[in-house]
């Protein structure tokens, strides 16, 4: 039965995606990927949804150090010694999220053998079925390993920000994700905008590229305002909807998970 | 995709900065003013190769490179590596194929004599050389052989000739013309294969050429081009496209022991549409001339242990003597 369940959710750019899986990616580093995904995962929680959350930021995990969680259990003992991902769940008791952390300074996702990566790929299918969300912070880049967890999540969540950087390597990462097969469903969150027009016309000029380059417009998610005091949460390794319930960046993020938690 | 934003008063000025960056093709991806400047972010998507592949095509990077070293012409490499890039297999096995679509092989004296064969090419290309190979080829296979030389002027070719005539027992004749050549041909024994050397013609003359036409078209022989292996890739090909011109349809490479590059040969036979009928591998009469086909073209430009070894011709040395392929 389990083989079957295995295989039947096999994640490969060619089969169905993994249901419940978001995938949270961005191309390039350092556009607030990470602190994304753990308050996106904290307004699931909160909406009654339960949530799991995965760094895969293998090279640079940082959802632990962001939720101030000392794991005991981590990613790289399932990549290396084959725990069960769901034994290597911890949950983090103010957020009420199952988080299954990354550990800094190990073998980062771009270098996982092919084996190893269907193997962590079967156990994120696996374990979407114990929960009604399960969101995967992919690292940075665009290496196959990160488009390959793309393409097996039934979402992704293509993060950037008004820089042009940002916007070329989010492209980029599209453009590859279409030229897999990926069947996940893209979408577009933009990250630390000065206003909402100002999200807005960010992600209007990466819809553009996508249309007239690739003949495809990925939707917009959800635009999240700068808010300075994501940056105060972050500092305090407090989530953001416990130490600043209400803020800008908050509520944006609200509206981001509801849309989530109702859709299939 | 390139993207690049730019800053300009005006919109105008805007989009020249994008024009002169970015090119004709950039789009706009989107217009702001931002104060009394108008901000303009714009992109270019280059053509496919940009595109990051999951897996690099080690095979193509490897014939690439090859193809390179050989200073091989970049239109006859870009078709050669297309061709090679359609088709599954390791490097040898796909260059082979995208040689074979590309060039004809056509060995000489493969089954059986065909017309007289008349070798033409520059002063010193090895065409005494080619014919004795020939002629002691065609004598292992039991052919009756004539020699005929128009080579004249060279001192000591009638004796060189001779020499080869003696050893191989093979009627040799010179011709000093047309007319004479055509009696010689004339006298020829009937199916056997007759050997035609000719002077070293300078490409640059059209006398010289139109003289080799008529030479040919006497002795109703079919033009065989003898050029040496390693010469420059472009005076290569524009010597072979002036035989071609002059009516040759296939070529000889000699010296191919003596050459490392084999541009030269394959620009050669592009640029005159010459099919490659044999190759020089060595000074030796009995042995030292191959068939060439495409895999053994194939291993002249990847040598199998290419990465480890130098480039020295590795495919020479197992090529088959001709006399070994009837």
């Amino acid at each position: 039965m389990m083989i079957q369940e295995t295989r039947r959710t096999a994640p490969t750019a060619a089969t169905a995606p993994i249901t419940n899986a978001i995938a949270v990616a961005s191309g390039k580093g350092g556009v607030g990927k990470t602190w994304l995904s753990i308050t996106l995962a904290h307004a699931l929680a909160n909406l009654g949804r339960r949530t799991a959350l995965i760094d895969g930021d293998l090279g640079l995990a940082n959802v632990d150090i962001q939720l101030g969680l000392s794991p005991d259990i981590d990613l790289a003992d399932v990549l290396d010694n084959d725990v069960p991902l769901a034994q290597a769940a911890q949950r983090h008791q103010p957020t009420g999220l199952d988080i299954i952390a990354g550990r800094s300074g190990v073998a980062s996702l771009a270098t996982l053998s092919a084996a190893r990566l269907a193997s962590f790929g079967r156990g994120i299918a696996d374990l979407s079925g114990r929960y009604d969300r399960v969101l995967v912070d992919l690292g940075a880049g665009v290496e196959r390993p990160v488009r390959y967890l793309a393409a097996a999540a039934q979402r992704t969540l293509v993060v950037t920000n008004d820089e042009p950087t940002s916007l070329t390597d989010a492209y980029a990462l599209i453009k590859l994700l279409m030229q897999d097969g990926a069947k996940t469903k893209v979408s577009v969150v933009v990250n630390a905008a000065a206003s909402r027009a100002e999200g807005e016309r960010t992600y209007k000029t990466l819809a553009k590229a996508c249309d007239t380059f690739l003949k495809m417009t990925p939707p917009l998610l959800g635009v999240v305002r700068r808010d300075a005091k994501v940056r105060d949460a972050i500092r305090a390794q407090v989530p953001l909807l416990t130490r600043h319930p209400g803020s800008d960046a908050a509520r944006d993020v609200e509206a981001i998970a509801q849309h989530l938690a109702q859709a299939s | 995709m390139r993207l690049r934003t730019f800053t300009a008063p005006s919109i105008g000025e805007a989009m020249r900065q994008v024009r002169t960056v970015l090119g004709e093709d950039a789009v706009i991806l989107s217009t702001e003013q931002v104060g009394k400047q108008v901000k303009l972010i714009a992109a270019i998507e280059p053509a496919a190769p940009a595109a990051v592949p999951a897996t690099p095509p080690i095979a193509g990077d490897e014939i690439e490179t090859a193809l390179a070293y050989h200073g091989v012409p970049k239109a006859l490499a870009a078709g050669i590596i297309t061709t090679a890039g359609r088709l599954e297999g390791g490097p040898q096995q796909v260059l082979t194929a995208a040689l074979r679509a590309r060039f004809d092989f056509r060995p000489l004296n493969d089954r059986r004599p065909g017309k007289p064969v008349l070798l033409a090419g520059l002063p010193g290309a090895g065409k005494s050389a080619t014919l004795a190979k020939l002629a002691a080829r065609a004598k292992v296979n039991g052919w009756a052989v004539t020699a005929i030389t128009c080579d004249l002027a060279k001192a000591g070719a009638i004796e060189q000739l001779a020499t080869y005539a003696k050893a191989l027992e093979i009627p040799a004749f010179r011709a000093k013309d047309a007319a004479t050549l055509r009696r010689a041909v004339a006298k020829a024994e009937a199916n056997g294969l007759v050997l035609i050397d000719t002077l070293g013609t300078n490409p640059l003359k059209a006398g010289d050429l139109a003289q080799l036409r008529e030479l040919a078209e006497a002795a109703e022989a079919e033009i065989v081009l003898v050029m040496a292996a390693g010469g420059d890739v472009i005076e290569s090909a524009e010597i072979a496209a002036a035989y071609a011109e002059a009516g040759a349809v296939r070529l000889v490479a000699s010296k191919a022991d003596v050459a490392r590059r084999y541009g030269g040969i394959l620009a050669a036979a592009e640029a005159g549409r010459l099919a490659f009928a044999g190759l020089g591998t060595s000074p030796e009469i009995a042995s030292g001339l191959s068939t060439l086909r495409a895999d053994q073209l194939c291993r002249l430009i990847l040598p199998a242990s290419s990465r480890t070894e130098s480039r020295a011709p590795a495919g020479v040395s197992d090529n088959k003597p001709l006399s070994g392929t009837a």
